[in-house]
């Protein structure tokens, strides 16, 4: 009896988390399309910023037939994952983490945690950026030419691989992410870390091989953000071997508990009384 | 004097918040560091390159390019347009008895002082732990002429990003303006690589560009690439630049003023 309640229970729960994530979608498309104008702005520099790494690959590699073992091909291929990853990263997390540091630095942090939700879920799920999703398409749309130019058979199994791969990239670059924001819980003035992070993240957009050149010290912190594209991109290239996916998936699982840990920890010191 | 004086109240601000500058700072050394990154790797695998420059000059451009863009690319349209037109700061600075340029100017001034020297100090301490032999001017007028540069490029800095922040006036999302800036910052303003490197039409169209005459010109003036005839041809075009561009600026202020409700948007 006791299990059978538990299976209801379970059951309305997880209806209950549909129905408001249904809302928060709808919510947030609401949003979207409250200012026409903006709409329009949006999507112009959601394009431009997705053409920006591909023009910038383009110029780097027109004096250099390859790069740490990487053809041009190779890299503007890396560039268009970059855009796929990025996309989902910027519809689903970022804008929420940036939502996180504001509410730190004001000390609202207090509404966030007085949900009847995980206090750690609750720091993504309230902000859909529906507009970044055009980077997801410009990418797959590159990705799919790409691979044909590059003589590549695209296989079912290649993108269920690809896309739990990217998905897990999310996760991992997410638990990269949330140390950071919640230094601003011992320092709200750190407001403009954010905007670091958006930054930093530009290291994931060169091959893992150009940062094995670096102290080993300089080498580590980066490597998380060294794997995210590198790894897709290699199963993409049939290049993704067991040594890669194992060292992806543990740095993974490393960092998602040690997210975990930090903000469970930082926790503790919120005073609620910001900046 | 009063100019001295809130530059100094704000450099107490800055100083105060140097964990944000310092952040900042990290921002500007980046983006520079995977170049180089990037070129090291493509230098030690295709000789070739080595033709063009060798990798010490590209340590130095882009270690350069850190303190140039710690120094001379100012950020202050995110705050003209945020802070003092969309949320109605504006009425504060026009009831003041000086030019809102200039009090600006002082508000931003201390920001690229404390970022330049973080620039600066990680300069030396790549020279220091690296021991690259780095080539620069020695020449005295060539140093004056490059000060001169500087100066200029700090100047066309400011009135563009000024005339940038004003254009809030006229829009209700000021993020696209900044997206598309800051791509085209990226690609024209040599921060992707030497201007020298690029494809001839691209690098014809940065040279006619005012982004380039920011950090680029100032850089390689700065490791005696340009000789003291091509200085001079640089500091003309950058007076030229200040010129259009302040003219620009008064035009944009005169006509955005009236539009300003002093409500906030």
């Amino acid at each position: 009896m006791a299990q059978r309640d538990s299976k209801i229970y379970g059951s309305r729960a997880m209806k209950k988390s549909i129905l408001l994530y249904r809302r928060l979608l709808i919510a947030n498309w609401n949003a979207l399309i409250e200012y026409r104008g903006d709409f329009i702005t949006q999507i112009i520099s959601s394009l431009v910023f997705s053409l920006n790494h591909i023009i910038i690959v383009l110029l780097l590699t027109s004096k250099v037939p390859s790069v740490y073992g990487w053809s041009r091909g190779e890299l503007i291929l890396l560039a268009s994952t970059y855009n796929v990853f990025i996309g989902i990263f910027h519809t689903f997390i970022s804008r929420n983490l940036d939502q996180i540091a504001d509410d730190i630095y004001f000390g609202k942090l207090d509404y966030v945690l007085l949900k009847p939700i995980d206090s750690q879920l609750a720091t993504v799920i309230w902000k859909i950026n529906y507009i970044s999703l055009i980077r997801v398409l410009f990418g797959l749309t590159l990705t799919v030419y790409l691979m044909g130019t590059l003589h590549i058979i695209i296989t079912v199994p290649m993108i269920v691989v690809y896309f739990f791969v990217i998905i897990t990239g999310v996760y991992m670059l997410y638990s990269f992410w949330l140390p950071f924001i919640t230094l601003m819980i011992f320092n709200p003035r750190l407001s403009n870390i954010v905007i670091f992070l958006f930054n930093i993240t530009n290291v994931a957009r060169y091959p893992k091989e150009m940062y094995a050149r670096l102290p080993l010290y300089i080498f580590v912190p980066l490597l998380p953000l060294a794997l995210i594209l590198t790894t897709p991109t290699k199963v993409l290239l049939q290049k993704f071997t067991f040594e890669l996916g194992f060292l992806f998936f543990a740095v993974c699982i490393v960092l998602g508990l040690f997210a975990r840990f930090i903000w469970k920890l930082s926790l503790r010191h919120y005073t609620s009384a910001s900046s | 004097m009063r100019y001295f004086r809130i530059f100094l109240l704000h450099f107490q601000d800055v100083f105060q918040n140097r964990g944000r500058s310092f952040i900042y700072f990290l921002m500007a050394l980046l983006n520079p560091a995977l170049q180089l990154l990037f070129w090291s790797g493509a230098i030690a695998s295709n000789a070739g390159i080595e033709s063009y420059w060798s990798f010490s000059d590209m340590a130095s451009y882009y270690l350069l390019l850190t303190i140039a863009t710690s120094f001379l690319v100012v950020h202050i349209e995110q705050d003209v347009a945020f802070l003092d037109i969309k949320e109605g700061r504006l009425s504060k600075f026009l009831l003041h008895p000086f030019p809102y340029f200039i009090s600006k100017f002082m508000e931003e001034l201390p920001w690229r002082i404390i970022q330049g020297l973080f620039g600066l100090g990680a300069f030396m301490l790549f020279i220091i732990i690296t021991r690259i032999s780095i080539s620069f001017i020695s020449n005295p007028l060539q140093i004056i002429v490059a000060l001169v540069i500087c100066l200029l490029a700090l100047g066309i800095s400011y009135t563009l990003k000024m005339i940038l922040g004003l254009l809030a006036l006229w829009t209700t999302d000021f993020w696209g303006i900044l997206s598309i800036e800051e791509v085209i910052f990226l690609i024209f303003g040599g921060f992707v690589m030497p201007l020298t490197y690029y494809p001839e039409l691209l690098e014809k169209v940065s040279y006619f560009l005012p982004i380039a005459y920011i950090v680029y010109f100032p850089v390689i003036a700065v490791q005696g690439k340009l000789t003291i005839n091509e200085m001079y041809q640089v500091v003309i075009v950058q007076l030229i630049w200040v010129g259009v561009l302040y003219g620009l600026y008064r035009l944009i202020w005169h006509r955005g003023i009236r539009k300003y409700t002093g409500v906030g948007q």
